[in-house]
C-alpha cells in the first residue's frame, strides 16, 4: 500500500453560468491542476469525475480536447457526495498501485436544469407528499431547536460566519457579508430556515490531482478516506443528530489515527445553517447540542481553534453539487499549505472534509464521504 | 385485501397506505423469524422481502394515533405541493413517518390521526392525488 497525495487542487468562481458550456466551465480547473501538480496530461493514469444532474459522461465530455482520453475515465454520481465519493475512488488506486497520478473532476452546472431546487427523483414517495431538501432541513432544525433549547438568532449565527469567510474567498458565489438580523428578515423558505440559511445550487468546476508522490510545495497527504451510504431504516431515526456522519467520522479518525481534538481546519457540509450545528457535533468536535456554543466563543471562526468552513462554505460558496466535494478539498489543500491568502488563520496541518446528503426516501441520507488530510512536517 | 407492495423492487407512495374508510398506513413484519431468531423486525412501508432475511413478509395496519415528532411549513413551489403546505414526521407505534400534516395549529408532541387528503397539483401525475395526512387535533 502506498501513500495517496493530494498533489494540486483548483477551482474556478462557482456562480450562474447557463450560456456555457461543461467543457469550457471545467477547462480552467483541469489545466490548473495538472500544471500545478508539475505534470502534463501524459502523465494523468486515470480521470474520475463526480457530477449529479448534468448529464451522462460529465468527466469524458470535460476532458475532451485535453489530451485525456484513451484511459480510464470514470463517471461518480453519489449526491452531494459525487466528488468527494470520486476522491476517495482516486486514492484508492493510488493507493493500490493502480495508478500513480489520477485527475478527480468536480463538475456541475445545474442552471441549464431548471428550478431552483436542486433535483431529486420524480417517483420518490417522500418527494411526491411534497419534500424538499430545504423542508428536511427545516424539520430537523425545529427538533434541534426543541430538544437543545437553542434559538434562531444562533442558527442564523452560522450563515453570518460562513458569509464572513465567503468574503474573503474570490471564487464564492457569494461575497457580500450578512448580519444576523438580515439573514432572519429574509424569505422564509421552511420554518425557521429562512433564504439566507438555505445553499444555492449554481455551476462550478473544481479539479484535483492525487498522486503518489508529492508534487511542489507542502506536502500533503491523506490520512484516511471514509465512505458509506445511510442506513436504510423505517425506525425513528433521530434527526436532531446524524448518526451517519458520527459513524464515517469514527471510521476516518481510526483509520487515520487522528482524534477530532487534532483537526486544525475542516470544510463541512453546510447546506443550510442548521446542518453545521449538527455536523460539528457529528464530527466529534464537541457534544449534542453544544455547537451553538463553539460557534458563539469563536472556536469554530477563521482564526479560532479550528476553523470551519473558512472558504465560505456551501452558504457562501454556493452548492453547484457534484462540485462541492473538490471544492471542499481544495480549500482544505490551500490552508493546510498555508496559501489561503485573505483567509488563512494560523498555520494548519490537520484537515478535514465532510460532504453528505442525498434526499431518498428510507435513507437519513444518501452518501457520506469523509477525508482527513495531513501536511507532512519537513525534513 | 391490503395492496402489496410492488414485488419489481420500487416502493411506491400507495404501497403505504390504504385509503379506507378508515385510511391507515401499512407496515410489515417478517414471516419467518422470531425474536428468538432476531428477525420479526417491523418496516415501514411494507416490503416484498424482509431486509433482513430475505424471507416473506405480512403486512398489517399502523395506528391510527400517533405524535407530531416534527414540522415545517413550506412557503416555497414544489412540483408536487402548492405552498404553504405543512410537513411532519409523526410516530405512530414503532415507526416514524412523513406527510402532509392538517388541522389544528402543529407543535411537536401534538396528538395526530392519520387522514386522506387530496393535493394537487400532481404535475405529470395526472391531476391531483389522494395522499395520507396526519390531522392533528383541536385545541
Amino acid at each position: 500500500m502506498s501513500t495517496a497525495y493530494l498533489r494540486s487542487a483548483a477551482v474556478v468562481p462557482f456562480g450562474v453560468f447557463p450560456g456555457r458550456t461543461l467543457e469550457d466551465l471545467a477547462r480552467p480547473a483541469i489545466v490548473a491542476a495538472v500544471r500545478g501538480a508539475g505534470l502534463t496530461p501524459g502523465d494523468i493514469d486515470a480521470v474520475v469525475g463526480g457530477s449529479y444532474a448534468s448529464g451522462a459522461l460529465t468527466a469524458q465530455r470535460a476532458v475532451r480536447g485535453l489530451g485525456l482520453s484513451a484511459r480510464p475515465v470514470l463517471n461518480m454520481e453519489n449526491a452531494c457526495a459525487s466528488s468527494a465519493s470520486a476522491a476517495a475512488s482516486a486514492a484508492g488506486l493510488v493507493r493500490h498501485g493502480d495508478a500513480r497520478h489520477v485527475l478527480v473532476l468536480g463538475i456541475e452546472q445545474l442552471s441549464r436544469a431548471g428550478s431552483g431546487l436542486v433535483p431529486l427523483n420524480d417517483d420518490d414517495p417522500d418527494v411526491r407528499l411534497g419534500l424538499i431538501m430545504p423542508a428536511a432541513y427545516a424539520m430537523r432544525a425545529r427538533r434541534y431547536l426543541h430538544e437543545f433549547g437553542a434559538s434562531a438568532e444562533q442558527l442564523a449565527s452560522v450563515s453570518v460566519k460562513n458569509r464572513r469567510n465567503g468574503a474573503r474567498n474570490g471564487n464564492a458565489r457569494f461575497q457580500q457579508p450578512v448580519t444576523a438580523d438580515a439573514v432572519l428578515g429574509s424569505r422564509m423558505i421552511a420554518d425557521p430556515l429562512t433564504l439566507l440559511q438555505c445553499c444555492a445550487g449554481g455551476d462550478g468546476a473544481g479539479a484535483l490531482v492525487v498522486s503518489a508522490e508529492p508534487g511542489p510545495g507542502p506536502a500533503v497527504r491523506f490520512a484516511a478516506s471514509a465512505e458509506s451510504a445511510g442506513l436504510d431504516t423505517s425506525g425513528p431515526r433521530d434527526m436532531a443528530r446524524s448518526a451517519l456522519t458520527a459513524e464515517v467520522a469514527r471510521r476516518a479518525y481510526e483509520k487515520a489515527g487522528i482524534g477530532p481534538s487534532e483537526l486544525d481546519v475542516i470544510e463541512l457540509h453546510d447546506a443550510f445553517s442548521i446542518s453545521e450545528l449538527m455536523y460539528t457535533e457529528a464530527l466529534g468536535l464537541c457534544g449534542p447540542g453544544e455547537a451553538p456554543c463553539l460557534l458563539e466563543r469563536g472556536d469554530t471562526a477563521l482564526d479560532g481553534r479550528v476553523a470551519v468552513n473558512p472558504s465560505g462554505g456551501l452558504l457562501a460558496r454556493g452548492h453547484p453539487v457534484g462540485a462541492t466535494g473538490v471544492a471542499q478539498l481544495a480549500e482544505i489543500f490551500l490552508q493546510l499549505r498555508g496559501e489561503a491568502g485573505p483567509r488563512q488563520g494560523r498555520p494548519r496541518r490537520v484537515g478535514l472534509t465532510h460532504t453528505t446528503g442525498g434526499g431518498i426516501s428510507g435513507y437519513d441520507h444518501a452518501a457520506c464521504a469523509i477525508h482527513v488530510l495531513v501536511r507532512d512536517q519537513k525534513g | 385485501m391490503p395492496p402489496r407492495a410492488s414485488t419489481e423492487g420500487q416502493i411506491l407512495l400507495e404501497d403505504r397506505w390504504r385509503p379506507g374508510p378508515p385510511p391507515r398506513l401499512l407496515a410489515c413484519r417478517c414471516a419467518t423469524g422470531s425474536n428468538a431468531t432476531g428477525c420479526g423486525e417491523v418496516f415501514f412501508p411494507p416490503q416484498p422481502l424482509c431486509p433482513a432475511c430475505w424471507g416473506p413478509t405480512v403486512t398489517f395496519d399502523l395506528p391510527a394515533d400517533g405524535t407530531l415528532y416534527t414540522f415545517t411549513t413550506v412557503q416555497v413551489p414544489s412540483d408536487h405541493a402548492e405552498p404553504p403546505y405543512t410537513l411532519g414526521y409523526a410516530d405512530l407505534g414503532r415507526v416514524r413517518v412523513l406527510g402532509q400534516v392538517v388541522g389544528g395549529p402543529p407543535r411537536i408532541g401534538a396528538a395526530v390521526t392519520v387522514t386522506a387528503i387530496t393535493v394537487g397539483p400532481e404535475a405529470g401525475h395526472g391531476g391531483p392525488g389522494l395522499v395520507y395526512a396526519f390531522q392533528v387535533a383541536g385545541p
